[in-house]
């Protein structure tokens, strides 16, 4: 176990391919990070640099406080979780798990205890003198776990361990996942492209765009707070509502509340729209999707040509075609500028509307 | 497994039939006049032939120089595929870590390079001349003496390197591509397990490239047994006394050279029954092997 540092990290691959570019991050002890982003914004790259996988281009990249640059993968201490699982296809579940313990020379006895415990605390110990190739998706991805736990690494790094998955072991997966994180205390950095996954697992998220950090926070500070519009709209399933400030619909959805200086967009999530009686922003209800728990209602609005998505609860009963007027919670609207940064007063401005009880309750978006 | 239909109950067996036609009369029929020829000892001038049972095989195994052959060919078999081989080897995986990033674009471009080698198998023989050749010179110069014309076993060691050397290119070719299909991530998982290079080549390379390395074994000996022929007949001629007279070369000596039909084709058999034992194990192992 061991804080990880990463510090001006910048990666050129050949051919001038900017990857990463001044990443800053501290990783406490114990830490589960979880970096998200959309394809090529640079976590695997980062994640690589981490294990010494790729050469560090610019910065630092350190673990418990010693700087690793020039330690091959094997002197850093890190055991890493692949996308494609990485077993070695011509040895047992025993012999993948004992591989990285053999070669740092662990006596044998000690070798066998590490796997039984490892094989008890993933449900594998039926497998152990299987072949990988006689084992599921999602048993092989326990394996690569087990040989991770068994070296009692300082930091495990998981690239996208889940992608190959289906979407209901992908679920349980992720709560092993969670509970390992737990039972181990130990540093975990995570690579994801899913949000939910990220939402869920993190302590911290990490939010990358481009390359670069766009926002570093807990899940609740990005899905609440996001530092930009790329946040606001990559957080969130559906993602937060984006308006021109200056549009009717804009207009309508502030509903005479002073916006900071600058503002371009508004945002709002769906779920803090509510029926209001008056003000707010009036509209027409269009798609409208069912999903149990919850109900997405696609607002068409005069004057905006992106649907207003608002999720309102499972029982409401709202009809195609039927005219509603939704007013923001206290609180809940955001303001952007032109570049798309979440402008500071933002929180301060919203107009109590009183009225309508809200209709519904979610604080997290569902899966 | 994709099936076609055809219309014509007899159209499949009308394009097979030059195939099958080609098969007969150029492999089975002539297999089965060796077989039957073995049986016989003819006169030099073809005119009468006396069946004889086995005994043709039984000379051949009382013959001292052809139990000799039997052990001349198996060192020249075991020699070119060690040899063939184990440079194939280590220059596939010399170019395999070149051309781990952009790989079907370089691995076309090193074809001609790869293929080119098998016309430098002639090159070497006049490189070794004693009188002309330039490594033969160098060798005198080292004050190492090479006659592959006199000495026997400076003669066997040149044919195996010259046969090693035309094998050496479609070797690389296949190693090359088991290496290719290797994931990458496997070999840094393995570094990320504290594997060194030379480690991480033994305990996860080598395994994974058993089917092709086994493969490639059986191919090299048939090589070795059996098309060294033509490279044989046009350097050593089987010579020194007999030094390089590997089983193939001895069935032309016998048969062509000695007239003695009946031999030449015992010999034939055993060497067909050789190949058939190659073919079989290859087969089997092969499929025990490739089920990781
Ligand atoms: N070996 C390489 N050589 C050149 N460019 C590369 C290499 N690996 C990655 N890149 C580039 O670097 C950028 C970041 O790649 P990276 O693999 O880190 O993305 P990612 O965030 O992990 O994406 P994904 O979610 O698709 O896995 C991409 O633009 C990619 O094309
Ligand atoms: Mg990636």
């Amino acid at each position: 176990m061991a804080t990880v540092d990463l510090e001006g990290l910048g990666k050129s691959y050949q051919g001038g391919v900017r990857a990463v570019e001044g990443v800053d991050l501290s990783i406490a002890d114990g830490e589960f990070i979880v970096l998200v982003g959309p394809s090529g914004c640079g976590k695997s790259t980062i994640l690589r640099m981490i294990a010494g996988l790729e050469t560090v281009s610019d910065g630092e990249v350190r673990i418990g406080g010693a700087v690793v640059n020039r330690l091959e993968p094997g002197e850093r201490d890190i055991a890493m979780v692949f996308q494609n699982y990485a077993l070695y296809p011509h040895m047992s579940v025993r012999a993948n798990m004992a591989y990285g313990l053999k070669n740092q020379g662990t006596p044998k006895d000690e070798i066998a205890r590490r796997i039984a415990e490892a094989a008890r605390t993933l449900q594998l110990e039926a497998y152990l003198d299987r072949k990988p190739r006689q084992l599921s998706g999602g048993q092989r991805q326990r394996v690569a776990m087990g040989r991770a736990i068994v070296r009692d690494p300082k930091a495990f790094l998981f690239d996208e361990p889940l992608s190959n998955l289906d979407a209901k072991l992908r679920s349980e997966l992720r709560t092993e996942i969670k509970s390992l994180h737990r039972r181990l205390g130990a540093t975990f950095i995570y690579v994801t492209h899913d949000q939910v996954e990220a939402m869920s697992l993190a302590d911290r998220i990490v939010l990358m765009n481009g390359g670069r950090i766009e926002q570093i926070g807990t899940p609740m500070d990005l899905y609440a707070r996001p530092a930009s519009r790329f946040v606001a709209e990559f957080i969130g399933t559906p993602p937060m509502n984006i308006l021109p400030a200056e549009s009717p619909a804009g207009r309508a959805l502030a509903a005479g509340a002073r916006l900071p200086a600058g503002t371009e967009w508004l945002g709002v999530r769906p779920e803090a729209l509510a029926p209001a009686r008056t003000g707010g922003l009036t509209g027409q209800a269009g798609l409208i999707e069912a999903l149990g728990a919850d109900m997405l209602v696609h607002l068409i609005a005069e004057g905006h040509d992106h649907p207003v998505v608002l999720r309102l609860h499972g029982a409401a009963e709202v009809r195609e075609g039927e005219r509603l007027t939704v007013a923001p919670e206290p609180g809940s609207l955001r303001a952007f500028d032109g570049e798309g940064r979440a402008l500071a007063a933002a929180k301060t401005f919203a107009k109590r509307l009183g009225a309508q009880p809200r209709a519904v309750s979610c604080g997290r978006p569902a899966t | 497994m994709k099936r076609v239909v055809f219309r014509s109950r007899w159209l499949p067996y009308a394009l097979l039939a030059p195939q099958i036609a080609v098969t007969l009369i150029f492999f089975f029929w002539p297999a089965l006049r060796a077989i039957e020829s073995s049986f016989f000892i003819e006169d030099a001038f073809g005119f009468a032939r006396e069946f004889v049972a086995f005994e043709n095989y039984a000379r051949l195994f009382a013959d001292a120089g052809y139990l000799k052959s039997f052990r001349t060919t198996l060192i020249f078999g075991v020699g070119v595929t060690a040899l063939a081989m184990s440079i194939a080897l280590a220059l596939a995986v010399a170019a395999n870590r070149v051309l781990q990033a952009t790989t079907l674009y370089r691995t076309l471009i090193i074809w001609p390079y790869a293929v080119a080698p098998a016309l430098a198998g002639v090159i070497w023989f006049f490189l070794m001349n004693p009188s002309l050749g330039i490594v033969a010179y160098w060798l005198d110069l080292l004050g190492y003496d090479w006659n592959h014309y006199q000495n026997g076993d400076q003669a066997l060691l040149m044919v195996i390197v010259a046969a090693a050397w035309k094998q050496i290119s479609y070797n690389f070719l296949f190693f090359l591509a088991g290496l290719q299909s290797i994931p990458k991530s496997m070999m840094e998982a393995a570094a990320i397990d504290r594997a060194g290079p030379w480690r991480r080549f033994w305990t996860i390379t080598f395994p994974l490239l058993s089917p092709t390395t086994f493969f490639l074994l059986v191919i090299n000996f048939v090589y070795a047994f059996f098309e060294t022929f033509a490279l044989i007949h046009a350097t050593t001629s089987g010579g020194p006394s007999d030094s390089t007279s590997i089983l193939v070369f001895r069935v032309y000596q016998t048969g062509f050279v000695g007239q003695d039909y009946g031999s030449s084709a015992a010999q034939s058999v055993i060497l067909m029954a050789l190949v058939i034992g190659l073919t079989v194990i290859q087969f089997r192992y092969v499929e025990r092997r490739v089920n990781y």
